[in-house]
């Protein structure tokens, strides 16, 4: 019965109807309650702009687009399957290009004509803070997050890792592996939080595994295509898709839940290139979050052998984040629960209805806001001791560590593998 | 844009003294124009109050003024309620958003207008108690929107709607003054039942700034059932029979095939391919009783044809059932453009006429036409989906919600059950209401509001 009424030959779905549905789930309109906040206000707003140029070239509209963290968490409520978050990002598109705000970053206009890939590494002569500019390869989105202007309202930097990871590691194969792997780390975890490709690379060990770590991986480039710089995005997709395809991986890992929900988006940045969007989806059907694979091969007796001390009464109070890039979209996860529960030692409290706030760019542009969203994650948090935060996610463990020096709270903030070797 | 506004400068900075935020840009105005019907009416500024005092010099200064002032909750209205189809100001309550107590003793809550309902649900459940009014917004819609159009939901066959759990208000009138109605007790029957009048009355006499609401234990277990059955008719005349069995369910939803279509294909335990209709039966109480009373239902649905009875295995089953549920309003559009919604309510034993009612206009006009809806206690979402632009469909569409209400109103039915008049249903007040009780009402209207400056243009139809 239903498949006549199913398969019709027009479906109008897919236009918002102003219902109203995002508004319970989207975490900024949560905390500044103004309809041009949430989807169906920049929907109301993007379609008038359509038709009043001047509108769509003012900055307030401008300003309005990009208050969105682009979480997809609107898109997932929508009854209607509007896609949201993706009409935004287009919009940002848009306004990138109008406003030539982005030219192709140095570097990439290099490797575009196939230069050598150590030369990519090289810092150029870059406007970026100091530091980050001597060890941050000027493709890294990071960029986009750190720039100069913006430290002072930032209570936490990151440390920068001397060496980055992709640089220290070297590689032993196994001689004939039976399957295929390859990291793909992120610039969280190759610059600043080094500590937990080192975890992921030592937890495969003991299976035996040795991943590959291409050194010529760059970016995901989530920053710049949030940021609707499409040029850079699509510079940085072709980069890791040539070299990670090269590999013929039958797993890619992940370990950053942002950069794992980006691969997925890499197919839709060459809807015009048949090759690199067949290529793209190739990769995205093999990406895997090292949660995930963790718990497909690792057994109970695996994880407590990891833990020295595992047993006994709960001395440690652990909150587990759970990402937006893994409760909504393509890239949708379980909480990983089966990883914990051998270990009677820590307190486990899992939390995966709400967002922290970071968005990236976001917060960044818009830092109060950030922050405001934030504070209201934190006040699950309250009057509970808790020692760790956990969180799979570059953007969300940077916001929790600003979070907790904001709330003077000693809190070891880390990805879940950190905390399990 | 419209640029005669009614609100001129020093308008506004008096508004700003008061609120402290005015927005009045192009983006702003835009954002605020619709509710969920869709309809677009653009105000001429917006202000968000935070206390009644505000509330109070708003509207002493729109009564001076003279400017229209339109309420507006979450604006998740279906018939326009919350619209400022004469521009002027829209106040939006969602910052009054405080539940400022809940009396475990007493079982009474005091909430301001902007809570939102589903957080309201969730806070009086953390403590043990129930607040059953749940319409299918209620993820979203504000409890002071809830009052206003005194909405119902699935729930409404065996607890009521709004009003019967709002036991006072405090709201206030064109002018500024601050009223304070009703009662913290089970009974009051001192003077007219303003609190009564109040509920439903769509923004149109006062502001309401705080509502005392009744609240129930929570019920100890709740299991939910979904039943499909191969006609529309045999789901329809199992509602009354399930009531005439002494078997009253928290909940009995109606589904036709159109409906069903709308769900998403992971159904729990799926949708058999020769269903044309479905029910979702939800009894709750004590344990043991609720276990009876299922059995009872089961046997009672098997006996009358039912094609497939599966029950809720878990919580988690039954909140994804709900969720299927709650998405086929909007979820209609993948048939056309444009709908019509009407909330008709019919006496639950004529379900099956009407039923079969809607299959004759369909046959017989060809329009896409779907029937959900509270079935448990006679209210159905008939709605017609269009696309205007044809000049055609529309004609016929206009013509058969025409016959739709004619014979609602034959049946002993009434026009609206939960949404309201808004401005969407007000070309058809006439039908259910005569002069007399129309004549009534606006004289109530103008001791209200003797300016016509709150809400205008709603309920009744324009002359
Ligand atoms: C998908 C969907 C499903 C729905 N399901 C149901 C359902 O099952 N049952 C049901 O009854 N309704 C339902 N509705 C309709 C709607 O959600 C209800 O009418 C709800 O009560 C509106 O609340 P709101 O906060 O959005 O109010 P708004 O839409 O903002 O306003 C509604 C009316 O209330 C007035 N108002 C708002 N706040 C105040 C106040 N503080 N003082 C005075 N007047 C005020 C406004 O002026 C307007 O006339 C549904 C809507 C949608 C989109």
């Amino acid at each position: 019965m239903t498949k006549e009424l199913t398969i019709l030959s027009k479906n109008y779905s897919g236009t918002c109807i102003r219902c109203g549905a995002c508004m319970s789930v989207c975490p900024v309109y949560q905390v500044s309650l103004e309809e041009t906040d949430v989807a169906r206000g920049k929907m109301a707003l993007i379609e008038w702009s359509q038709s009043h140029p001047e509108f769509s070239q003012s900055s307030r509209f401008r300003q309005l687009i990009s208050r969105c963290l682009l979480c997809g968490a609107c898109a997932q409520s929508c009854p209607n399957q509007v896609a949201t978050h993706a009409c935004i990002q287009q919009m940002r598109q848009g306004l990138s290009k109008s406003h030539k705000e982005k030219i192709m970053l140095s570097s990439l206009k290099t490797l575009s004509k196939k230069s050598s890939s150590s030369q990519f590494f090289r810092t150029s002569g870059s406007i970026f803070q100091r530091l980050m500019s001597k060890k941050l390869p000027e493709t890294s989105g990071m960029h986009l997050r750190f720039p100069i202007a913006s430290i002072s309202h930032r209570q936490f930097l990151p440390k920068i890792s001397v060496k980055s990871f992709t640089e220290a590691y070297s590689i032993q194969h196994q001689e004939q592996p039976s399957k295929r792997i390859v990291y793909f780390t992120g610039c969280g975890a190759n610059y600043f939080f080094v500590e937990t490709a080192a975890a992921l690379v030592k937890l495969l060990e003991r299976k035996n595994i040795h991943p590959f770590v291409p050194k010529d991986q760059v970016c995901c480039g989530l920053p710049f295509f949030a940021s609707g710089d499409q040029t850079n995005a699509i510079a940085l997709a072709r980069q890791n898709i040539d070299i990670i395809d090269q590999l013929s991986p039958d797993i890619v890992l992940t370990t950053c839940a942002s950069c794992g929900a980006h691969i997925h988006q890499w197919a839709d940045l060459f809807k015009d290139d048949p090759e690199y969007h067949c290529r793209a989806q190739k990769i995205a059907r093999c990406q895997k979050d090292a949660m995930m694979f963790l718990l497909e091969s690792f057994d109970r007796n695996d994880l407590i052998a990891l833990k020295k001390s595992c047993e006994g009464p709960p001395k440690e109070n652990v909150w587990y984040h759970h990402p937006c890039h893994q409760r909504f979209g393509k890239t949708q996860l379980p909480l990983p629960k089966k990883l914990f529960t051998p270990f009677s030692h820590a307190n486990i409290h899992y939390s995966d209805s709400q967002c922290c706030g970071n968005g990236g760019k976001f917060q960044l542009s818009h830092f109060d806001l950030s922050m405001k969203i934030f504070d209201q994650r934190m006040e699950a948090f309250s009057n509970q001791k808790i020692t760790h935060v956990l969180t799979p996610c570059t953007g969300c463990q940077l916001q929790f560590a600003e979070g907790m020096l904001r709330y003077d709270m000693d809190v070891t903030v880390e990805h879940p593998l950190c905390w399990l070797f | 844009m419209n640029q005669h506004s009614s609100l001129n400068r020093t308008i506004i900075q008096k508004l700003k003294t008061i609120t402290g935020k005015v927005l009045v840009s192009d983006a702003d105005r835009i954002s605020y124009a619709y509710d969920a019907t869709n309809l677009h009416y653009l105000p001429d500024a917006i202000v968000f109050p935070e206390n009644q005092e505000q509330v109070s010099n708003i509207l002493s200064l729109a009564q001076e003024a003279e400017f229209p002032v339109v309420p507006r909750g979450a604006g998740s209205g279906l018939t326009g309620g919350s619209l400022p189809v004469k521009g002027g100001l829209l106040v939006v309550l969602t910052r009054m958003n405080r539940i400022i107590s809940i009396d475990m003793d007493n079982l009474v809550a005091d909430v301001e207008p902007g809570v939102v309902t589903g957080i309201f649900h969730k806070r009086v459940q953390s403590m043990g108690l129930f607040y059953p009014p749940d319409p299918s917004s209620s993820a979203y819609s504000t409890l002071g929107g809830n009052v206003a159009e005194c909405a119902g939901g699935p729930s409404a066959v065996k607890y009521g709607v709004t009003r019967d759990y709002v036991l006072g208000l405090t709201f206030v009138i064109p002018g500024g003054d601050i009223v304070q109605t009703g009662v913290r007790t089970a009974k009051g029957v001192v003077g007219y039942d303003l609190t009564r009048l109040l509920t439903g009355s769509e923004g149109t006499l006062g502001i309401i700034t705080q509502m005392t609401l009744r609240l129930l234990p929570h019920p100890k277990c709740v299991q939910t059932l979904v039943v499909f059955y191969a006609s529309m008719h045999k789901a329809a005349e199992n509602v009354s029979k399930i009531i005439r069995k002494g078997l009253i369910p928290k909940t009995i939803e109606y589904l036709d095939h159109a409906a069903m279509a709308c769900m998403p294909l992971d159904f729990p335990g799926g949708i058999p391919d020769e269903a044309k209709s479905m029910l979702i039966i939800e009894m709750d109480g004590a344990p043991g009783q609720v276990h009876t009373d299922i059995q009872d239902v089961i046997a009672l649905v098997t006996e009358s044809q039912a094609i497939s009875v599966t029950k809720a295995e878990n919580s988690l089953q039954a909140q994804s059932i709900w969720q299927a549920r709650k998405a086929i309003s909007p979820a209609l559009y993948r048939y056309a453009p444009d709908k019509i919604n009407e909330d008709i309510v019919v006496p639950r034993s004529l379900i099956p006429d009407f039923v079969d009612k809607v299959d004759e206009l369909r046959h017989a006009t060809g329009l896409t036409m779907v029937t959900f809806g509270h079935a448990g206690d006679g209210n159905i979402h008939f709605t017609v989906m269009l696309d205007k632009n044809d000049p055609v469909a529309k004609k016929k569409a206009d013509t058969v919600i025409e016959s739709i209400f004619d014979y609602t109103l034959a049946l002993g039915g009434t026009l609206s059950g939960e949404h309201g008049i808004g401005i969407t249903k007000s070309g058809y007040l006439y039908k259910e209401l005569n002069p007399g009780e129309q004549y009534l009402m606006k004289q109530i209207k103008k001791a209200f509001d003797p300016k016509g400056i709150l809400n205008p243009g709603k309920i009744f139809p324009e002359p």
